[in-house]
């Protein structure tokens, strides 16, 4: 291929280079991937610390709302007409097994569309996720 | 020094409100706030991406055009997958939402800043849009037979008298749990970060023990990448909620 006279490295010199080179380039390549497993593994388990966090916070929002929502609707029933600690109780009742019947929901709706249910999948705040399904109302 | 005082470095103080032109109207203070500034931010920030993204409509986009087209992207597909492609009709409600609610959620991350989100008034009132928007266009679509969304088919009447209940009980808990879940993990994560980086602060003004204060600062860096996290989550719950929402209210009786 090269022709130019006297300065043409031999043959061995090239196929050495070629060699060295091929090693350096093998070697970047798997510091390289090695460095970018580690940050993928590092993002995966921050957002999955994450978005375990958030389910917890949805279920617990769920199971608190509905219980204090029964009670706060039987206090005003009973502040309307007058029947004091009678509709709190019961409403308080109806709105635990409300708060228990949407955690069930939640974790109905998270089986059915799979681990990802909740949020979309890793990293896709930078990328475009047309891959996500978030559960469908049940 | 301010350690020993407190002052500067109460967590909640991040969280005042200060009027910045004060203005009144009819009794009502309606002052221009740091809220309300933030908030303008916010709508500006969003509409600069968006119009500026789309401006150019190039075929193969720019940095800005393709931040646009993702999260066109994104809540279309958010908004069909949640509530059909009927649903549709409330692209822009939700896409609306969903912007809002991220910018000021982000926007709240950089130092110095003040979160919108994390004041309660403000999540209510979105929650309550998103409440009484559902409420509406359900006695619009479907008349009286929205009610069936408080009924499930094929239930024993006696088992009807305990589930229409439950099931009212929890559509109106709804808005709260919907604002609560927001405001709360928007404040939540600011105090924490800010008790963090007092701690520093603290560490760095107590002599010897300064030499422990990069153990706090690491923490902080960390905190702040899950809040990042977390802003990001929160704006998507709230708007995939409000899709499945919206579908109640366009096919009840699911």
């Amino acid at each position: 291929m090269t022709d130019s006279g006297h300065r043409q490295p031999g043959d061995s010199e090239l196929r050495h280079r070629l060699d060295h080179l091929a090693r350096d380039i093998e070697a970047r390549r798997a510091r390289d991937a090695s460095a970018g497993q580690a940050r993928a593994a590092q993002d995966g388990s921050m957002a999955q610390a994450g978005r375990a966090m958030s389910l917890g916070f949805r279920a617990i929002t769920e199971l608190m709302v509905g219980l204090g929502m029964g009670a706060g609707l039987g206090w005003g029933i009973d502040w309307l007409a007058g029947t004091a600690p009678l509709f709190m109780i019961i409403l308080l009742f109806f709105g635990m097994a409300a708060g228990v019947w949407n955690v069930m929901r939640l974790a109905n709706s998270m089986n059915a569309a799979g681990d990802s249910a909740l949020a979309p999948p890793v990293g896709a705040a930078a990328k475009t996720p047309v891959s996500n399904d978030p559960p469908q109302a049940g | 020094m301010a350690a020993e005082t407190g002052g500067g470095l109460d967590p909640i103080e991040q969280f005042d409100i200060s009027k910045i032109v004060p203005l009144h109207f009819g009794g009502y203070d309606i002052s221009f706030t740091n809220s309300a500034l933030f908030m303008l931010l916010a709508v500006g920030i969003t509409a600069w991406i968006m119009i500026a993204g789309s401006s150019a409509r190039a075929l193969v986009p720019g940095r800005l055009q393709s931040l646009a087209e993702t999260a066109y992207e994104f809540i279309a597909n958010m908004v069909r997958q949640g509530a059909g492609e009927s649903g549709m009709k409330f692209f822009p409600f939700v896409f609306c939402l969903f912007m809002f609610i991220l910018v000021c959620n982000f926007l709240g991350l950089i130092p110095y800043t003040f979160t919108v989100t994390s004041h309660i008034i403000i999540t209510v009132t979105l929650a309550l849009l998103v409440f009484f928007t559902v409420i509406i266009t359900g006695f619009i679509k479907n008349g009286v037979g929205f009610l069936r969304l408080f009924v499930p088919s094929g239930i024993p009447f006696a088992v009807l008298l305990f589930v229409v209940p439950i099931e009212v009980i929890s559509f109106i808990s709804r808005p709260v749990s919907h604002s609560i879940r927001l405001f709360a993990n928007m404040l939540a994560g600011h105090i924490t970060l800010a008790v963090f980086g007092g701690f520093v602060v603290m560490l760095l003004g107590a002599g010897v023990w300064a030499v422990l204060a990069p153990l706090p600062f690491a923490f902080t860096i960390g905190l702040m990448a899950l809040e990042l996290l977390v802003s990001f989550l929160q704006a998507y719950v709230f708007a995939m909620l409000t899709c499945m929402y919206i579908n109640d209210a366009l096919h009840p009786g699911h």
